[in-house]
């Protein structure tokens, strides 16, 4: 459904993305691994045009998007959760989500995904009225994602939910995750933590030095011990490394 | 809100029987004049820095160009003045956007500087072009008839402003308020939810440019003489003043900034160098102990919300 092809982008002078090529098809969970730097959080920021692509073509619905502005990349409800959770931290956890809806005119159906995000994080609606720079990270983490599923994603791009957060936070994160995919909204998943995200993705690519290192359906790329000892830095200390 | 509403009928009701509680006298309702102006140009200003976060350091400038389209129009070309007024806030927009454009790439400290070179050339432009601004002679402009007199002209102006402050209230509430503080907050974000950010800040700047071009209208008639003096640094300088001291974000707090900084020199002009080493230390007392401003003293649903006293970044 949405296909990145030989995409290449430069911060400056600095190549981060050498001509990848993606396919995230609909329905699945796609994730990105690779080491910090690899160029995992460039190509979402790719997707969502807040990187502008120098060479190469993005497809989504048989359409190109590849010079699109990201305003426009919303609208086709491809909607990024950036990285380090990007809260609006002097605005109340209500403005937070509504700003969510910011494109959005279908008033009614506003409200219904309001309280859908309240079923899944029952948290943010004790929240409601508070600042979010008062909130907790796992908390800012479940705002920041709740933020993006109020523009009524059918791609969801996710940049490290599981940063900084407890292991029980994290187990908590993904599986609603899973449920918001399971509703219908297909996603691009970047992690450190491999283990956790080949567990719930249908597919990954393994990023190295903004080039595709490897690719393959997710519990190939589990189960094989030489990726993961070689990729992933070795099965049964993945979860612990990371 | 309702807080914030009940501040606003309040200073109107005061504003509308204040020429007979002062027995209209023409000092007074000068000063009350001047008040008003400079708060329609406090408001715009803090819509664009207060809560879109984007500093402007030479906001006297758009001033200057409100009052010198309405003195052109009405010397050089003879228009009446219930067409300036729009057109002095038409054309400062206009200059507005432009300013507005190079803001899209800069920010913090350059977006600051820049708007000073802005602040400092327009002055300048208006001293040597004297073929159309007379210089340093400056240039007169009489009221409307319709307003001839100093008391019914401050009536117009307060009407004005009120009409401005129910206007960027209404603003605020909306989308596009929403839109200018998530830039503020963040640009990334912002981006990412599908505000247009480029298109808003130059929209930002469009608007506080509209608003402060109708005060430098309102201006040139009510003072009757405009030189390029009246629109030096010292101006775009006490007006960011008035807003952080008043309030950042708050647009009672711009009128309360606007209020008091008007005050202080007329009341302490008598002793020289009294009034920059008040504004100074009230402007350093407020950002150490009240970063929210004074406003943050009367609004008690803030203090109860105040969960955190996190100073609202200049350069965010």
């Amino acid at each position: 459904m949405l296909e990145l092809k030989q995409i290449s982008a430069f911060y400056g002078n600095i190549q981060a993305l050498d001509r990848i090529s993606i396919q995230i098809p609909e329905g699945s969970i796609v994730t990105l691994l690779g080491a910090n730097g690899a160029g995992k959080s460039s190509t979402l920021k790719v997707i969502s045009q807040l990187l502008p692509i120098k060479s190469g073509t993005m497809v989504y619905k048989n359409e190109d998007i590849s010079n699109l502005e990201p305003n426009e990349i919303v609208k086709r409800r491809i909607i990024h959760c950036p990285e380090n959770r990007q809260v609006f931290p002097k605005l109340t956890v209500e403005e937070n989500l509504i700003i969510g809806s910011y494109l959005r005119r279908d008033k009614d159906q506003i409200k219904k995904d309001l309280s859908d995000i309240f079923s899944y994080f029952p948290i943010l609606k004790e929240r409601l009225k508070q600042y979010a720079s008062t909130l907790s990270g796992g908390e800012q983490q479940m705002l920041a994602i709740g933020r993006a599923l109020m523009g009524n994603p059918k791609v969801l791009l996710l940049d490290e939910p599981s940063l900084g957060l407890a292991p029980i936070i994290v187990n908590q994160i993904f599986e609603i995750i899973q449920e918001i995919n399971r509703k219908g909204t297909s996603i691009l998943l970047v992690e450190q933590n491999a283990n956790l995200a080949l567990r719930i993705a249908d597919y990954g690519y393994i990023l190295e030095n903004g080039r595709i290192g490897l690719e393959g359906r997710a519990e190939f790329l589990r189960n094989n011990d030489e990726i993961s000892k070689y990729y992933l830095g070795g099965k049964s200390h993945a979860a612990n490394l990371y | 809100m309702k807080i914030k509403r009940l501040q606003i009928l309040f200073i109107s009701i005061l504003l509308l029987g204040y020429p007979l509680l002062v027995g209209f006298s023409s000092y007074f309702i000068y000063v009350a004049g001047l008040f008003i102006i400079y708060a329609i140009m406090a408001m715009s200003l803090n819509l664009l820095t207060g809560f879109g976060g984007q500093i402007s350091i030479g906001h006297a400038a758009f001033l200057a160009i409100g009052a010198y389209t309405t003195a052109i129009l009405t010397l050089k070309l003879g228009l009446p003045f219930w067409l300036n007024l729009p057109l002095s806030g038409v054309i400062t927009a206009i200059v507005g956007f432009l300013i507005g454009l190079p803001a899209v790439r800069l920010s913090g400290h350059f977006l600051a500087i820049a708007t000073l070179a802005f602040g400092l050339a327009i002055p300048e432009i208006m001293l040597k072009w004297e073929g159309l601004t007379g210089g340093f002679a400056g240039l007169f402009i009489e009221k409307p008839s319709l307003f001839s007199s100093d008391t019914s002209f401050y009536y117009f102006t307060t009407v004005i402003a009120l009409i401005i402050t129910w206007l960027i209230l209404n603003l605020l509430k909306g989308n596009f308020g929403r839109a200018f503080v998530a830039i503020r907050e963040s640009e990334i974000a912002a981006e990412a939810m599908g505000v247009n950010v480029s298109l808003y800040k130059t929209l930002m700047f469009s608007i506080s440019a509209f608003f402060t071009g109708i005060a430098g209208s309102l201006y040139a008639y009510f003072v009757g003489f405009i030189s390029p003096h009246d629109f030096n640094m010292n101006i775009s300088l006490i007006v960011l003043a008035m807003i952080v001291l008043g309030g950042l974000a708050s647009i009672t707090g711009s009128i309360l900034g606007a209020f008091i900084l008007t005050i202080i020199p007329q009341v302490a002009d008598r002793f020289p160098g009294f009034t920059i080493t008040i504004t100074g230390a009230a402007l350093i007392l407020t950002i150490l102990f009240l970063p929210n401003g004074l406003i943050s003293l009367f609004n008690y649903k803030w203090k109860r919300k105040k969960t955190e006293n996190k100073q609202l970044s200049l350069e965010g």
